[in-house]
């Protein structure tokens, strides 16, 4: 199919408002060096299911975008003709406060849902009230909130979806009940998915009950090690953390320039939030306290709610920030039991032969996960091309070792191409078999998931 | 294939020990808890390893051989009884409890581990963390069995359902092929696929091994019984603590059928002019508990309820809980069966999901009792009969029926915790569209092409091809 006729088909479906060839459009959704064709913006499911039964036939291939902000996971795309924007699909379909659901479009941004609910004393625990994350976005990178040491992931909130799958078909799964246990749990597959099965186009999530109070502690440890201990020691403590961070002692010096943080190295800051009733946050700020003052926690800091929100705020731009190409970094998000942390962050706190001065990483540390960053010379010299995957590779026999993992989430487009961002994967054989079968003619992110599906 | 040359092979994958064949045996293993009976089998083999579940149903593969996968056999809806023969693959023999990780605050268990056995075993050891999912069947049902169906129990409300519980699962699929899926590290790259499997009633292939979540016990725990005058009152009240912003570790409501009964079995003692029991159990922070304990009597108070009870030792709990956990067994006093009906409504929807069921009830002339997860939505519906009596039986079949369309109608489903198995599968359609089955089927269809792994279940029978006998 010629881009004219692909272009007039489109036209004829959409209409001539809901598609865009400029190079601002077409270059605003580049994905490493490719640059779609056209960029469309269906309004309906039904726009949805056309556009891809086009795709599906003509065998174009097709990158679902909500916000944009994570598209710079995984690899390009084997073949990008068409990039479909959910931005026109924001509506809330049902909120339904008294049953604690809300039903919406997967094109509406998450703080949308806070602004929505949070009148009513709900919310739905993922990203943060100031997230620029979509609900369609979240749910396809399975992204947790900041407080999902109490309120659960994605699997847990999530109740149903209506998806378009590669061909075009237009299916509904799940329901608006918690409990619900007719036939497979189809809505999961969903999860974490990256668009390859088929592009989700309206979400329903379980609402939670707004806490009275919402309050955090940062606190300086002269080192890691008692940082660690400390931590070791409140999830042990009879307190019931929303979510346990800690952060290298650079990111901590920006984020939370009132903490005074000494100039020596091996510093680390710890930030603990806890929500619900006054009377148990103020009993939790106390024991925490007292935990991180006997292992050795020096400097303490109470975070309001304001506080809280430039902090989460600042964390979803550290790790979101979108980038050129040519960004020289390498940002690496990492998964271990969380005992291992400590272990984890021994692994990647050391010089590197290749790297520059000023890696930092954060981690959630009640989840197990670290985000690492690390700077790279500006021109990548011969021999990064081949330490740095040498490097993953070791990095990732490590991790396995501790069931863990490591994913590339940023690495500048020459090393990016050298890299199995993914890594290995439990699981891979039935992703394969489900892919051929959902998706036979890889239309739908083309070689961008898992094993290059 | 001969039989007795099948025996020898059976034997000679998982030992002769581990091989059930006399017809009495063989009998036994046609039935679970549910109405149903199953088709002729013709061996229960006990596996012991995952290898072993590995060449059993690569043998059923070779051979064509149907297989079903089982465990204790509590389940009420027909998942774990044999539609096309072959053999039973009985997981009880793979319980052992193979890791317990107190700091990642996780177990690993095969799937034979009993439930309660499992909670036992971290109280045994004095540990401050627990398994929680609580199904009913709890002290004799299989983690594995739970994960199976995806079980709910009395504290989904605050808790979650059996699937937020597990983290990871080994599974035999039916080519053979071992696969690991989610694990002790969270969020690996990859689809949920552990979300997926859990609740697939053993179609997609076999459950050997299980990681689960354990969670801190809370600090304090306060149950309150409230006696209401209507069903309405309770489920009104159930509504208005969960819109205030409390959240019950469970709630769970009798009806005046249910609660005497309940009297009837353990002389609870009810006043006569009661019509509904609502059991709240809160838990949390010691000092949440008082200001919480005021909050839902205020609410019971608004709601018109008779008495309010609290408890806060827990021998004082196990005696309030005792209406609620009789009161299946209660049910067995009133006739020779009893059909337990399985379906689930938005909360706010309840009292006239239970309208629905007493006019379903006079309707089909069938005394129907009620016990529901109030707070959750999930009704059971209790209809005592006489399975002896083919027209009664069909009549309490169709009445089911009629309340899980009343269910639907609502907004709700045809099964909040028991499962589709045999019992279910043709009200499939009241829930998905042909399209919605089709493509749900595409799963069964990527596991299970020769349709061997407990072959005809979940989906509407139209769905499959007819098979010669």
């Amino acid at each position: 199919m010629t881009t004219e006729a692909l272009l007039s088909r489109l036209e004829a479906l959409l209409g001539s408002g809901n598609l865009w060839t400029d190079t601002t459009n077409t270059a605003a959704h580049t994905i490493g060096a490719l640059r779609p064709e056209v960029v469309v913006q269906p309004e309906t499911a039904e726009e949805v299911a056309e556009v891809l039964t086009l795709a599906h036939r003509e065998r174009l291939g097709v990158v679902p975008w909500g916000c944009g902000m994570q598209m710079h996971h995984g690899h390009p795309p084997r073949r990008y003709d068409i990039a479909l924007s959910l931005a026109s699909m924001r509506r809330v379909v049902d909120y339904d406060d008294a049953n604690f659901i809300l039903i919406a479009e997967a094109g509406m941004a998450v703080r949308e849902a806070y602004r929505l609910t949070i009148p009513r004393r709900q919310f739905l625990p993922l990203g943060f009230p100031g997230t620029r994350a979509s609900l369609g976005g979240l749910l396809a990178t399975n992204t947790s909130g900041y407080k999902r040491l109490r309120y659960g992931s994605v699997r847990d909130l999530l109740l149903g979806v209506q998806a378009v799958l590669a061909d075009g078909t237009l299916v509904r799964f799940g329901g608006r009940v918690v409990k619900n246990v007719a036939g497979y749990d189809m809505s999961k597959l969903f999860i974490g998915s990256f668009g390859a099965f088929g592009i989700v186009v309206e979400t329903t999530y379980r609402l939670v009950a707004l806490p009275a109070e919402d309050r955090g502690l940062a606190v300086v440890f002269p080192t890691r090690k008692q940082a660690l201990t400390a931590l070791a020691a409140l999830r042990q403590a009879a307190i019931l953390p929303s979510s346990l961070t800690l952060l290298h002692a650079q990111v901590g010096r920006t984020w939370l320039p009132a903490l005074p943080l000494p100039e020596y190295g091996g510093a680390v800051v710890l930030v603990v939030n806890y929500d619900g009733t006054a009377e148990a946050v103020q009993r939790q700020s106390h024991d925490s306290r007292h935990v991180c003052t006997a292992h050795g926690g020096t400097t303490f800091v109470d975070l309001d709610q304001e506080a809280l929100l430039a902090f989460w705020e600042l964390q979803e731009r550290w790790r979101t920030t979108p980038r050129t190409h040519e960004t020289a970094m390498l940002q690496v998000r990492l998964g271990v039991p969380p005992s291992r942390l400590g272990e984890a962050i021994q692994l990647i706190d050391t010089p590197l032969e290749w790297g520059l001065q000023g890696l930092q990483w954060i981690a959630d540390a009640g989840n197990g996960q670290l985000w690492l960053r690390i700077p790279l010379p500006p021109l990548l010299p011969e021999v990064s091309g081949t330490s740095i995957p040498a490097w993953l590779h070791e990095l990732r026999m490590q991790l396995h070792a501790w069931h863990g993992y490591g994913v590339v989430e940023w690495a500048p487009q020459e090393l990016h191409a050298q890299l199995d961002v993914w890594g290995e994967t439990s699981g891979v054989l039935l992703l394969q078999r489900y892919k051929k079968c959902f998706d036979p003619e890889a239309i739908l992110n083309p070689g961008r998931y898992v094993a290059h599906l | 294939m001969q039989t007795a040359q099948a025996l020898q092979e059976l034997e000679a994958l998982v030992g002769s020990h581990n091989v059930l064949s006399s017809r009495a045996e063989r009998t036994v293993y046609g039935y679970d808890a549910s109405v149903f009976r199953g088709s002729e089998l013709f061996a229960v083999v006990f596996p012991e390893t995952t290898l072993q579940v590995s060449h059993l149903v690569t043998w059923c593969r070779h051979h064509r051989v149907p297989y079903v996968a089982r465990g204790t056999g509590t389940g009420i809806s027909g998942g774990a009884i044999p539609t096309h023969g072959g053999i039973i693959i009985e997981l009880s023999r793979m319980n052992r409890v193979l890791e317990i990780d107190l700091e990642n605050r996780l177990a690993v268990v095969e799937p034979g581990v009993i439930n309660n056995d499992l909670k036992n075993l971290l109280r045994h050891y004095g540990y401050a963390y627990t398994y929680v999912p609580d199904p009913g069947s709890q002290v004799v049902s299989t983690i594995g069995g739970n994960v199976s169906t995806n079980a709910g129990g009395m504290h989904c409300l605050k808790y979650g359902i059996t699937s937020n519980h597990i983290l990871g699962l080994e599974i035999v699929l039916p080519d053979g092929h071992i696969v690991e899926v989610g694990g002790k590290t969270l969020d690996a790259p990859g689809a949920d696929l552990t979300g997926l499997l859990v609740g697939a009633e053993g179609t997609l292939g076999i459950v050997t091994k299980i990681t689960v979540r354990l969670l801190p016990l809370p600090e304090a725990v306060v149950t309150q019984l409230a006696l209401f005058k209507t069903v309405d009152d309770a489920a009104n009240a159930v509504s208005a603590m969960i819109s205030a912003g409390l959240q019950p570790a469970a709630l769970e409501l009798l009806d005046k059928a249910t609660m005497q009964a309940v009297d009837q079995a353990v002389h609870i003692g009810f006043p006569e002019h009661a019509g509904a029991a609502l059991i709240i159990e809160l838990d949390g922070f010691r000092e949440d508990m008082p200001p919480t304990v005021d909050r839902v009597a205020e609410i019971c108070k608004m709601h018109d309820v008779i008495t309010i009870e609290t408890a806060e030792t827990p021998e004082a709990g196990a005696r309030l809980w005792l209406s609620r956990r009789a009161a299946f067994g209660a049910m067995a006093r009133l006739a020779a069966h009893c059909y337990i009906v399985d379906g689930c409504v938005p909360r706010t929807q309840l009292p006239e999901a239970l309208r629905r069921v007493t006019a379903i009830g006079e309707q089909y002339g069938l005394r129907i009792a009620n016990i529901a997860h109030a707070g959750d939505g999930n009704l059971h519906p209790a209809i005592p009969f006489d399975k002896r009596n083919p027209e009664e039986t069909a009549r309490v079949l169709e009445a089911g029926r009629a309340i899980l369309e009343a269910c639907v109608a609502l907004g709700g489903s045809i099964t909040g915790e028991h499962g589709v198995g045999m019992e279910k599968q043709n009200d499939m359609p009241l829930m998905f569209s042909p399209t919605d089955l089709e493509v749900m089927r595409r799963i069964k269809v990527v596991h299970d092409p020769d349709e061997l792994c407990n072959p005809r279940k979940i989906f509407p029978l139209s769905m499959y091809p007819e098979v010669s006998a």
